[in-house]
């Protein structure tokens, strides 16, 4: 049976006649002529009919119950040979194939058969074997009984049709199985239930080897919605589609509330729910990779958070950090995640891409390595028009492939789309080899700077420890004051998704940091109305209700940082 | 009312976003890409739907993966998915290939066109005729007519003349599409490229 599944159009043509639904073909088994007058298609046609008339009255069941089409063509090659071609599905029963093969192969201007792209060969259907019946292509004005001239002798049973190319409708998966991982990752759950799954340095430490394995054991890219489910079952890391206009980000990974006594954290990713599911699967591959490398940042990040609702300079003394010493890390830290992602989009064992390249003969050269990684990348990039693999159109495939990756090489112009950046991650892969996490002690001396000073401030009560960490804002020996010249350099953002920190009604003077209440909505105010009732993030159980007003009333020196739900959140609270 | 769909719109996600997704399998490469992307954003500030915002802060406890670039916050009304709509078409017909390469078309040239396509008629197969165009391979009237005859109704709520009821098919014949087309080219939609049958069509620019 062939693999070329036809369907007829409920709708006949304007001519009158049935039909047929063609799908997109990639390759077929092809017979390639010279182009001749011995292979016009006033010739070649009539041969294909009469043998398609001779199968039909064979003996043999295998050869006679069949149905498959027939494309014709005619094309010219690279080197400017003009062909023409017969073509059939592949791969196509022995059978068949011989009884073509037998036919064609001894006339003169026969070349060869092979397994070629349809559109390589200008091939578009021209006649049908369908069980013993004959059926021949034509024009869609055509009326059913004017067959071609060159058929009208032939004495055979011939039924003439059109053909219309039917579109994908929905879109193949190219997606390959993903075995699970070898081992089970750990992390933390005190309830067993599938949303407690909470993170630590130390499970981080062994989840980190058991992703990279599974990454080592992957073969192809395994698309979207099978990492995600992966992610959530065997890693414990939630993640969620995030449809919300205010979330204008590709994607961004993210830790919940530490616990105290052993500083778990749940682990989320939340996805653009806007994007292709190509580009979906790009971006959770990015933000798994800042999790397999930059876990320790993102505790960092989440211990300063929590530590700033009582000691705000916190926040600052961090970012201070980050600017002064570590002015790259951030910068790094992406280069480091699409590096780490790109194994996603081109599996570990096509690398070195160098040597699989070696191993490829393209018009009698190895092809170099960035022309096979751009060509493997881009089909993944939904608006970066994907070229259909074509040995008609070499030329200009290889043209555009080495603009790009041109392109893509010079920072200034490959940061500006996913595609650039992550052409460029790979191609640094590819010339660098793989290599550890460009950023990992540095994330670990931020780390420890973050620890040693809260280890330092914690016998001290909160104004002093405040003062303490106000003084090391300021570098060169200077009295930090009040007035800290660089807030917006310090980067002190007001808002941010799902994050809205609010100033006091009563401000302490001399002091432009101020501690804050954390706050989350009640369960029946999920989109987080301010005017809505809020409670007290750190004492849910016992926290009494207040709207955001009652709150910066009921301690007016103290700001307020509220913290929405994620949609997924809403959504849940609302099923419940 | 119910308040108009807000998309954040980048270069790798902004034919999704606008329903643009049919272009993406015409444009031939980056470069291309990059002068569609432009033309959209001309088209869509003489909108006046684009809102430049600042990104959003990121969270200390957070890595994103931010939109290079200030993100571009679009409001799609009903009436503007109406014009990229035609937008699309008239994009589909400068990429298509007969037209040639992606030409350099002012902004108010393109806003020109979209009002021009934005006031063909469904009903009568006004619309489908000029989408066609960016679709046939050879812009003729019997190339027109086998894209559309016997398929599936594109509009099937517009309660086009030329549908059949049962089944939403199209039978938009040739005598038909060929006064259609000489209509359009009366109300200076499109001209003809040559002067004896069969007749090449182009939108007129």
């Amino acid at each position: 049976m062939a693999h070329v599944k036809l369907s007829e159009r409920s709708e006949r043509d304007p001519g009158g006649k049935k039909v047929d639904l063609y799908p997109e073909v990639g390759l077929v088994r092809t017979l390639v002529f010279k182009r001749c007058p011995e292979t016009a298609r006033e010739r070649l046609l009539p041969a294909v009919v009469r043998l398609l008339a001779r199968i039909a009255v064979s003996p043999s069941k295998r050869l006679r119950e069949r149905d498959f089409p027939i494309w014709m063509g005619e094309a010219t090659n690279s080197l400017g040979t003009e062909m023409s071609t017969i073509a059939l599905p592949d791969p196509i029963a022995y059978p068949v194939f011989k009884e073509f093969y037998a036919a064609f192969h001894g006339w003169d201007a026969y070349i060869e058969s092979g397994a070629y792209l349809l559109a390589d060969g200008g091939g578009e259907p021209a006649a049908r074997y369908s069980q013993g019946g004959i059926v021949v292509y034509g024009g869609a004005f055509d009326p059913p009984d004017q067959l071609p001239s060159c058929l009208r002798d032939l004495g055979v049973n011939i039924e003439l049709r059109s053909w219309q190319l039917q579109s994908a409708g929905g879109r193949r998966t190219r997606y390959a199985r993903a075995e699970p991982p070898r081992r089970a990752a750990s992390f933390v759950s005190t309830t067993g239930s599938p949303l407690d799954k909470r993170h630590t340095l130390d499970s981080w430490s062994d989840n980190r080897d058991i992703i990279l394995e599974f990454l080592y054991d992957l073969k192809a890219p395994c698309g979207f919605k099978q990492l995600q489910e992966l992610l959530g079952d065997s890693f414990g890391i939630g993640v969620a589609l995030e449809p919300s206009p205010s979330f204008d980000r590709y994607g961004c990974i993210r830790l919940g509330w530490l616990r105290d006594d052993d500083k778990s954290a749940p682990v989320r990713i939340l996805i653009n729910s806007r994007l292709d599911d190509r580009l979906k699967y790009a971006v959770l591959a990015h933000e798994l990779a800042h999790y397999v490398q930059h876990f320790p940042l993102l505790l960092t990040g989440q211990i300063v958070e929590e530590q700033s609702w009582t000691m705000p300079e916190l926040e600052a003394y961090y970012h201070d950090l980050l600017r002064r010493d570590h002015p790259q890390l951030l910068r790094d830290v992406e280069l480091d995640a699409f590096e780490l992602a790109s194994f996603f989009l081109i599996p570990p064992q096509l690398h070195p891409v160098g040597r699989f390249a070696s191993a490829i003969l393209e018009r009698g050269q190895n092809p170099e390595p960035a022309l096979l990684i751009w060509r493997w990348l881009q089909t993944w990039f939904p608006e970066g028009s994907a070229e259909p693999p074509s040995w008609s159109r070499y030329d200009a495939i290889r043209e555009r492939a080495d603009r790009e990756v041109q392109s893509a090489m010079r920072p200034e112009d490959g940061a500006d789309s996913l595609f650039g950046c992550t052409l460029a991650a790979a191609l640094r892969v590819e010339s660098d080899e793989l290599s550890h996490s460009r950023v990992e002690g540095e994330i670990l001396a931020v780390l420890q700077k973050i620890l040693g000073l809260l280890a330092m401030t914690a016998p001290l009560d909160l104004r002093e420890a405040r003062e303490n960490i106000r003084r090391r804002l300021s570098r060169d020996g200077e009295a930090a004051g009040p007035d800290l010249p660089n807030l917006d350099e310090l980067s002190l953002g007001t808002r941010s998704f799902c994050r809205e920190l609010i100033p006091p009604l009563r401000p302490q003077e001399g002091t432009v940091f101020f501690p804050r209440i954390p706050l989350v909505p009640a369960s029946f105010n999920p989109t987080g109305e301010v005017a809505g009732d809020w409670q007290y993030l750190q004492r849910l159980d016992s926290s009494p209700y207040g709207t955001v007003e009652d709150w910066r009333n009921h301690r007016p020196e103290y700001g307020v940082v509220l913290y929405r739900f994620e949609t997924w959140q809403q959504e849940l609270l609302r099923s419940l | 009312m119910s308040s108009p769909a807000q998309v954040v719109i980048t270069r790798d996600t902004f034919l999704g976003q606008l329903g643009l997704m049919d272009l993406s399998s015409r444009i031939r490469d980056r470069r291309e890409g990059d002068e569609v992307y432009k033309a959209v954003l001309g088209f869509l500030q003489a909108e006046n739907a684009v809102e430049l915002r600042e990104a959003s802060g990121g969270q200390v406890r957070e890595l994103n993966l931010m939109i290079p670039g200030t993100p571009l916050h679009v409001r799609l009304t009903s009436e503007l998915k109406e014009k990229l709509n035609g937008l699309m078409i008239i994009a589909l017909i400068l990429l298509g290939i007969g037209q040639g390469a992606w030409p350099t078309v002012g902004t108010a040239v393109l806003a020109g066109l979209v009002a021009k396509i934005t006031k063909l008629r469904k009903e009568y197969g006004e619309l489908c005729i000029v989408e066609s165009l960016g679709e046939v391979a050879k812009r003729s009237d019997e190339s027109v007519c086998t894209n559309l005859y016997g398929r599936p109704c594109r509009y099937p709520n517009a309660a086009c003349q030329f549908m059949k009821s049962e089944g939403q098919t199209c039978l938009f014949g040739l005598a038909e599409i060929k006064q259609t087309l000489t209509a359009l080219e009366a109300r200076d939609v499109l001209r003809r490229e040559n002067s004896v049958e069969p007749f090449i069509w182009k939108v007129r620019l």
